[in-house]
């Protein structure tokens, strides 16, 4: 029972048990998208160098990953770091990807004890060779989990991934004509993971960022004024809440039994 | 008694600081603390002259409110600032360089460590800067214990004669254990042998801030630095040992993921 797996994990009287009750667990988003905005700021609220925001964001991390996992979501994934970020400074860039060296290999424990397969998508093969290794090393350790998928999004664009599909669609020789949208996804980073029916974004802004484009047609978006680094589990759990608290009609009328019953 | 009472409030008000007030009136109580031990310090230093204690107060407080922003305070402006500061001592004041060392040097000690202090809380939160005080207490009140119980050889017979070298040691045993466990506890992910380690040297060089201010205060003949504090003495007396183990910890936090 996810419900049981969740408080397990809190604190005796945590004021978020009371949260976790209120989730109707059958009718979970299977993959939630979350975009990690308001590292910066944070840090620049509290007048430290940017690259303690990105530090702090990690505890973020840690935090949803493991929430994501006891909820029992299926695919969780995290927009760590766009093709466009190469264009911040190179210290924040190199900081970043220490960071993310870090956690690997920090996190590894934990993602194993909580049956977490690690995933990438973004076009790695442009990542400095070390981080490369570091990534495949965490994703073999992590293949033969059956429990949430949880990908990073790295050297990621949504458009770039489907110029990739569409280069990958040519190669493998398929006519025109054969070409459908699910066949078109089966070529994309995600292939056989189910669409975000949730995409969350922090620290308030409106924008999709070039964010699994493709994936997010009918994901609901929730945007918090939470700051990345402050973005705890309770914050994962207040937004399942709001999705499931909408009405999702893909195009059509509603119907009664559609996840507006509660 | 006086005593016991002043101590309890004390460390209850700064507890209370540290959990609930925000991030800028925290750093406006640390910038009063680094003033008023900056007094303490010119006092104990026999800076004698009234504008030369103003300037080490002033400076100690903008030095602690500087350093609590790290992504201002850089290697450039801190050497400049200095430099301006030996130039007004030694041109304007027309004091000796020894005189002028005196003076930066006071604002660096007790504002530096100060303004790390609420650096350290502006990146890691109540808990990690509750985790750095609660080991120089637990330092302090186990050398003072285990000094009283097993005590012989003297530490340092000549800065301080009631300190022990047996209540050294049991400082820094419960330090190196208290940082262990409830390190292990605050500091997710790290191993308990690099964090007895840690507790470990911030009870040394905790220790040593506590010889450095009495050997201040024995320069200038004090008893305590001041009486600000009931049974206490000054400020400066409180915090001696915070002062140097501060840097350290902040050193520790900086190279965590």
């Amino acid at each position: 029972m996810p419900l049981d797996e969740l408080l397990a994990w809190m604190p005796q009287g945590d004021p978020d048990a009371a949260l976790a009750r209120q989730v109707a667990y059958d009718r979970l988003p299977a993959h939630i998208a979350i975009i990690m905005d308001g590292n910066g700021r944070w840090a620049a609220q509290r007048h430290l160098p940017r690259v303690e925001g990105h530090r702090a964001g990690i505890e973020a991390v840690r935090d949803t990953v493991e929430c994501a996992a006891r909820l029992g979501i299926k695919v969780l994934t995290l927009y760590a770091f766009s093709v466009e970020n190469w264009k911040r400074p190179k210290s924040e860039v190199s900081t970043l990807m220490m960071l993310l060296k870090r956690y690997l290999r920090s996190e590894l424990s934990t993602l194993l004890r909580n049956d977490i397969r690690f995933g990438v998508i973004g076009r790695i093969e442009e990542l400095a060779p070390d981080i490369q290794a570091e990534l495949r090393e965490a994703i073999a350790r992590t293949a033969s989990n059956r429990g949430m998928l949880f990908n990073i999004a790295l050297n990621y664009g949504g458009r770039a991934e489907i110029v990739d599909a569409a280069r990958r669609a040519i190669e493998s020789g398929l006519r025109p004509e054969d070409l459908d949208e699910t066949r078109f996804a089966s070529f994309l980073y995600t292939a056989g993971q189910p669409d975000p029916d949730l995409m969350i974004r922090t620290s308030g802004e409106m924008r999709v960022s070039n964010y699994l484009l493709w994936q997010i047609a009918y994901a609901e978006i929730y945007v918090t004024d939470t700051l990345w680094p402050d973005f705890r589990r309770r914050h994962l759990i207040e937004a399942v809440l709001a999705y499931q608290k909408r009405e999702r009609r893909y195009g059509g009328i509603p119907t009664p039994a559609a996840a507006t019953s509660r | 008694m006086t005593r016991l009472v002043s101590g309890v409030v004390l460390a209850l008000v700064a507890v209370a600081a540290i959990v609930w007030l925000p991030l800028v009136a925290l750093r406006v109580l640390a910038a009063a603390v680094a003033a008023a031990a900056g007094l303490e310090y010119a006092g104990a230093a026999g800076v004698s002259r009234d504008l030369s204690r103003a300037l080490i107060v002033v400076m100690a407080a903008i030095t602690c409110w500087w350093f609590g922003m790290p992504a201002f305070a850089s290697v450039a402006v801190v050497t400049a600032v200095v430099l301006a500061w030996l130039a007004v001592e030694v041109l304007l004041f027309g004091h000796d360089i020894t005189r002028a060392a005196v003076a930066v040097v006071g604002a660096a000690y007790v504002g530096g460590p100060l303004g790390l202090l609420v650096a350290i809380h502006a990146r890691t939160g109540w808990k990690v800067t509750l985790l750095l005080i609660a080991t120089v207490v637990v330092s302090d009140t186990a050398q003072y214990y285990s000094g009283r119980a097993f005590g012989r050889r003297p530490l340092a017979p000549v800065v301080s004669p009631k300190k022990t070298i047996e209540g050294a040691i049991g400082g820094l045993v419960a330090a190196a254990l208290f940082m262990a466990i409830a390190g292990g506890r605050i500091l997710v992910g790290e191993a308990p042998v690099p964090l007895a380690v840690l507790g470990l040297s911030m009870a040394a060089v905790g220790i040593c801030g506590d010889l450095f201010e009495s050997s201040l205060k024995r320069r200038a003949g004090l008893k305590d630095s001041s009486s600000l504090i009931p049974g206490h003495g000054g400020v400066l007396d409180r915090i001696d040992a915070l002062l140097f183990a501060t840097p350290l910890f902040y050193l520790f936090l900086r190279d965590l993921p």
